[in-house]
């Protein structure tokens, strides 16, 4: 008797043995780094056989890469840009974006617009060649910048721009390619999958371990991360002046342009990070708020409220919306934006 | 029947619970030295090749200079921390960027990435360890 408890006990240990040693093996995580458009794009998928799924998500980014650059020469955009003001048929992938660029446009009230190229190219952005371009050059500019004029047939699938207008996907593409990634990973039977475009966050379902997802959210003035954020099939965005900028003299001048007036968006606010279910609506967003300002920012916020925000001021201040505020960490103090 | 006996006799208890133990213990260590062993690292990649590992943190600060074909990149290795020194790309968004030892410095135009292992941990602050940074 005192034998069968050894030996019983000697099985427990060797299967405790055989468990502890194998746990992390059966994980199956896999993850894979890109460069695309224009950044630096991980994926880490938990699965079977999730490798050869991030080999399938880095073939379809570099296909979104090939329809949506502005800059590279043939893309599907830049032909639509080139042959303004003639039509061009589009592809689904492409329609789809311009049609919520410009429902984004219309909701943001102009803040989010994404025939905003021209300015992009003279502040020298897009080819990193960064310059303060001439007030005549803007106003020159400006009227070019408007995407109230953008045409689109649904029928038939064409857009037409009018003469020297020029669209930038640039600030919506990553959250697109987020959404379709984290849609593609789905239907394959993934429910645990972390997919950062350059810095834009989407946390598919939840940990391996059953745990939210917890998102740092960068310190604009640097040493990490000041804020997280738990999150459960949702997109983090953040859009901040600290990501690209250069300085003239004394001056900061930052990639976030208002498409109001031509210039920097200074409104006092150091990052916007979005927290949704889709990322390109958190990519229009994130930016849009930015370009608003932190009052307007909320009044948007408290009329729709089907995203959650968290502001970062210039002065070191955080905002937090009502919904994040269980979800929400900081060592610093977060004031809670009421609906 | 006798003979069974015989054999299971024949090892000392002792002696079969402490090799147990042993080879439980083994387990216990592979899978402890499999985590994370909590000192920070970072790994510095060009055009996805491995160039330097680094472990903090280091003694004394040093510099690497990469130069893959005129394009040249000086990192500083502080104790705790890497920044991007100089570098000749277009943008300097790398240099800008400052020191970190949390996100990732990422000089694009010359494909370089300097990651960290503890990019997930999150020391000084309440939420515990961080899956993902975004901004």
């Amino acid at each position: 008797m005192k034998k069968k408890k050894l030996y019983t006990m000697i099985v427990h240990l060797l299967l405790c043995s055989l468990l502890l040693s194998s746990c992390k093996l059966y994980e199956d995580e896999y993850s894979g780094e890109i460069f695309a458009m224009d950044t630096l794009i991980s994926l880490t998928v938990w699965g079977k056989d999730a490798n050869q799924a991030i080999i399938d998500c880095e073939r379809y980014l570099y296909q979104l890469e090939e329809q949506f650059s502005a800059t590279r020469s043939g893309s599907e955009v830049s032909l639509l840009n080139e042959i303004a003001p003639q039509w061009q048929r589009l592809s689904p992938e492409v329609a789809e974006v311009l049609c919520f660029s410009l429902k984004m446009y219309d909701v943001t009230e102009g803040a989010f617009d994404a025939t905003i190229y021209p300015l992009t190219k003279a502040w020298g952005f897009t080819l990193n060649q960064q310059q303060v371009p001439s007030p005549e050059t803007i106003e020159t500019i400006l009227p070019l910048v408007d995407s109230s004029v953008v045409e689109f047939r649904e029928e038939t699938q064409e857009a037409r721009l009018e003469e020297g207008m020029e669209l930038d996907f640039g600030g919506i593409t990553k959250g697109y390619a987020g959404d379709m990634l984290a849609e593609k990973l789905r239907d394959d039977g993934y429910s645990s999958a972390l997919i950062s475009l350059g810095g834009n966050i989407y946390a598919l379902g939840k940990k391996t371990d059953g745990a939210l997802w917890n998102i740092g959210i960068q310190n604009p003035y640097g040493g990490g991360a000041i804020v997280s954020v738990q999150v459960e099939d949702k997109a983090v965005v953040t859009s901040g002046g600290y990501q690209r900028y250069f300085t003239e003299g004394e001056e900061i001048y930052w990639h976030i342009l208002n498409p109001d007036t031509g210039y920097p968006a200074k409104t006092g606010l150091a990052s916007v990070t979005i927290v949704s279910d889709s990322a390109m609506y958190g990519d229009c967003l994130s930016t849009a708020l930015f370009v608003m300002g932190l009052d307007k920012a909320i009044a948007f916020w408290q009329e729709h409220q089907d995203f959650e925000v968290v502001f970062i001021t210039e002065d070191y201040e955080i905002y937090v919306s009502s919904g994040l505020s269980y979800s929400v960490a900081t060592g610093y103090e977060a004031k809670v934006i009421a609906p | 029947m006798r003979e069974d006996t015989q054999k299971e006799d024949g090892i000392p208890t002792g002696v079969l619970v402490a090799i147990l133990l042993l080879v439980f213990l083994l387990a216990l260590a592979v899978l402890l030295l499999r985590e994370d062993s909590g000192k920070a690292q970072a790994q510095i990649h060009q055009s996805g090749e491995l160039i330097a590992e680094i472990t903090f943190p280091v003694a004394e600060p040093y510099s690497i200079v990469l130069n893959s074909q005129g394009r040249i990149n000086e990192i500083l290795v502080n104790a705790e921390e890497i920044l991007m020194k100089e570098a000749n790309c277009p943008d300097q968004v790398c240099v800008l960027q400052g020191a970190s030892n949390v996100s990732p410095i990422i000089c694009l135009p010359h494909q370089i990435i300097i990651s960290f292992s503890t990019e997930n941990q999150w020391t000084g602050l309440e939420g515990g360890e961080l899956d993902g940074v975004t901004g």
